[in-house]
């Protein structure tokens, strides 16, 4: 996870982000435990409220919880959720600036589907 | 609290170059005394260290602000608080030295008076003693108090004037301190005995002596004039070193 | 519980170092108090900590008066770029008087900060290199424990590891136990992640006093083609321009347009570019 200060996205939301990527790539399974705001704000050098904003924000979603007097840990089905979410998001995150990045340089439809199609095959 | 602090803090800081101090003043007794028991029928003096104290304690008084105001300013003290912590520790030091002194000579007093009498007699005069009881080095316990009282009035003066001197010196820029440091003695080894000598006929000189001879009661030989006017001295220059103080600034560069 | 600055103005004769400054600093917060060199930040932090008086205007410390006031002022501690301490005290002395003079300080994490940053304390303050001064006197405030604290160039001449290590027992502290947080610097960059609100001051005024995320979507940069770009801002506020060849960025305040031309390319400022943007605009250049 890298915090950028210069990018449009607040830092809350990057911590957030950044959070919920690492839960999904099973970097924090379900159960575990995340670390502690302290650790976050020192390790990118932001401030807590910061740090404890993003946090709170996936408190409230039910994607991560906190157990008094010890930590922070990853709701169950958090990763079910997530999926979810970001599903939903996709086409508005990915593929609407897909498709006017492909307008601006004048790639086709066929353009277009025959890229996606070569980077699935790379995967395998 | 921090009126405490800063008076420990300032008084500490004095503790060191008392020390140093009256290690040279023992050290030189000492030194004194064996060689007059050796000398054997004369009279050896000491004399002037109460100049020596007052001299000290100036210097003491010049040199502290310099270093203690930033500190102190540092450490969230305010300057009503340093100041008057300041006063405090001016009391207490001048008291030691006054006391330390007072009893070095009393014990040399009964040193040579009565267990080496037989020998040779050795005295730690003042100079506030050949001023108003004769330096002859006849003690009496009166003569010893009094000089005692005189030698704390004047270390208390002293001390006080040097603060004010430093502080002005704190204040003001380069060009004015050079005037003030030069023009100050240049005035009162060339200008005023010019200034006597072409419109007073030298009579101004008499007459500001006369002055201080009477207002310190060096003529009658009374030493309670002199503690008055010391007492005076100190409290002018103690309102004036506040003055010049209480809106000091801290110094950037 | 706040340090309330109202209508302060410093004059050095002609010069005009602090003009109307009204400012607010509240409890647990960490604010960035940014500058060019010379703006007044060094003034202010010194005229709240009573170490010269202003012209007109109050500093209320928690409702008091901070001038001459023993209880307001040592409720804040300046670590500033001057050093008050004697050149001869040892450092294991000037955390003795510190803890004389503020009972809240913390003795023994001094000492193991101290080793921390390898710092020998049998050191005298004039023997410490720029970085080591720098140093001792980051400890004190970080041990310190009264409830403003102002940092006014706090990593000067330290090197990067301990650079990094300030910051990070700097968040940690704030973490654990929130305080007020004043870091005065012109090093933008370095800060801008840690603060939350920032203040910008600029030839003795405030010009912008602001949460950092309001300040960062304050504006945005347009670049593109000059002819573009330039059709795009006019009637727009900008505060500022850079132009390489035929490309052209332009600073501009507020939201971007909805319809953004293809053409042009839009990006979030960030806090350095801003400052040096709005602090040259205001001199007109």
């Amino acid at each position: 996870m890298n915090i950028n200060a210069d990018i449009d996205k607040p830092i809350f939301q990057q911590i957030r982000e950044g959070i919920e990527d690492a839960i999904i790539l099973g970097a924090f399974p379900e159960g575990s435990q995340i670390p502690s705001i302290t650790e976050i704000s020192v390790n990118y050098k932001i401030n807590p409220a910061t740090a404890l904003k993003g946090v709170n924000l996936l408190v409230e979603e039910n994607i991560v919880y906190k157990k008094r007097g010890v930590g922070m840990f990853v709701c169950d089905g958090a990763v079910d959720r997530l999926m979810e979410n970001r599903r939903k998001e996709f086409y508005d995150k990915y593929v609407s600036s897909l498709i006017s990045e492909a307008k601006k340089l004048k790639l086709s439809e066929q353009d277009i589907k025959q890229m996606i199609e070569r980077g699935f095959g790379s995967e395998y | 609290m921090r009126l405490r602090n800063s008076y420990l803090y300032q008084l500490k800081g004095s503790l060191k170059p008392i020390t140093i101090f009256y290690s040279i003043f023992i050290l030189l007794t000492v030194v004194s005394s064996i060689s007059a028991f050796f000398a054997k029928d004369s009279i050896f003096q000491m004399s002037g260290w109460d100049f020596g104290i007052l001299i000290f304690m100036f210097i003491m008084g010049c040199a502290c602000f310099n270093e203690d105001f930033p500190m102190h300013l540092q450490n969230s003290v305010s300057r009503k608080t340093y100041f008057t912590a300041k006063l405090l520790s001016v009391f207490s030091s001048s008291a030691i030295m006054t006391a330390l002194y007072a009893a070095f000579t009393l014990l040399i007093h009964w040193i040579f008076q009565y267990l080496l009498s037989n020998f040779t007699v050795f005295e730690i005069t003042s100079v506030f003693e050949m001023l108003y009881f004769g330096g002859e080095g006849i003690f009496s316990f009166s003569m010893y108090l009094w000089t005692a009282l005189l030698i704390f009035t004047s270390a208390v003066f002293v001390n006080m004037l040097g603060m004010f001197i430093s502080g002005v010196f704190y204040r003001t820029g380069k060009l004015t301190r050079i005037l003030l440091a030069a023009g100050i003695p240049l005035f009162f080894i060339m200008i005023f005995p010019m200034v006597d000598y072409t419109f007073f006929g030298r009579t101004l000189y008499a007459e500001v002596f006369k002055f201080i001879g009477n207002v310190f009661g060096i003529f009658e030989k009374t030493p309670w004039k002199a503690t008055v006017s010391f007492g005076v001295l100190f409290a002018v220059s103690t309102v004036a070193a506040w003055l010049v103080i209480r809106k000091a600034p801290i110094k950037n560069k | 519980m706040s340090i309330e600055i109202k209508g302060l103005t410093k004059q050095y004769g002609e010069t005009t170092a602090l003009d109307n400054v009204t400012l607010k600093f509240e409890n647990n917060k960490i604010y960035g108090l940014l500058g060019r060199n010379g703006a007044g930040k060094s003034t202010l932090l010194n005229i709240i900590t009573n170490r010269i008086f202003t012209t007109s205007g109050e500093v209320l410390v928690d409702g008091e008066n901070v001038r001459e006031n023993d209880r307001a002022i040592s409720k804040i501690y300046l670590m500033s770029e001057k050093t008050l301490y004697p050149g001869d005290m040892r450092i294991n002395n000037v955390f003795k008087w510190s803890k004389k003079f503020y009972p809240d300080f913390d003795e023994k994490r001094a000492f193991e900060l101290a080793e921390l940053f390898e710092l020998n304390t049998n050191k005298k303050v004039k023997q410490l290199s720029t970085g080591f001064t720098s140093i001792f006197k980051l400890i004190v405030a970080l041990c310190v424990n009264t409830p403003y604290i102002f940092l006014d160039e706090p990593v000067l001449g330290l090197d990067a590891n301990n650079r990094e290590l300030f910051y990070k027992l700097l968040i940690e502290k704030y973490s654990e136990e929130p305080f007020t947080v004043v870091i005065s610097t012109h090093l933008i960059e370095e800060i801008s992640t840690l603060i939350e609100q920032a203040i910008i001051i600029e030839s003795g005024k405030i010009l912008v006093n602001t949460s950092r995320e309001e300040l960062l979507q304050s504006g945005y940069s347009v670049s593109g083609k000059a002819v573009y770009v330039d059709n795009y801002i006019s009637g727009k506020e900008i505060i500022g321009e850079d132009t390489l060849g035929g490309l052209k960025t332009a600073y501009v305040m507020g939201k971007p347009q909805a319809d953004m031309p293809e053409s042009l390319e839009v990006t979030a400022l960030d806090l350095q570019k801003l400052f040096v943007k709005l602090t040259n605009a205001k001199e007109g250049k």
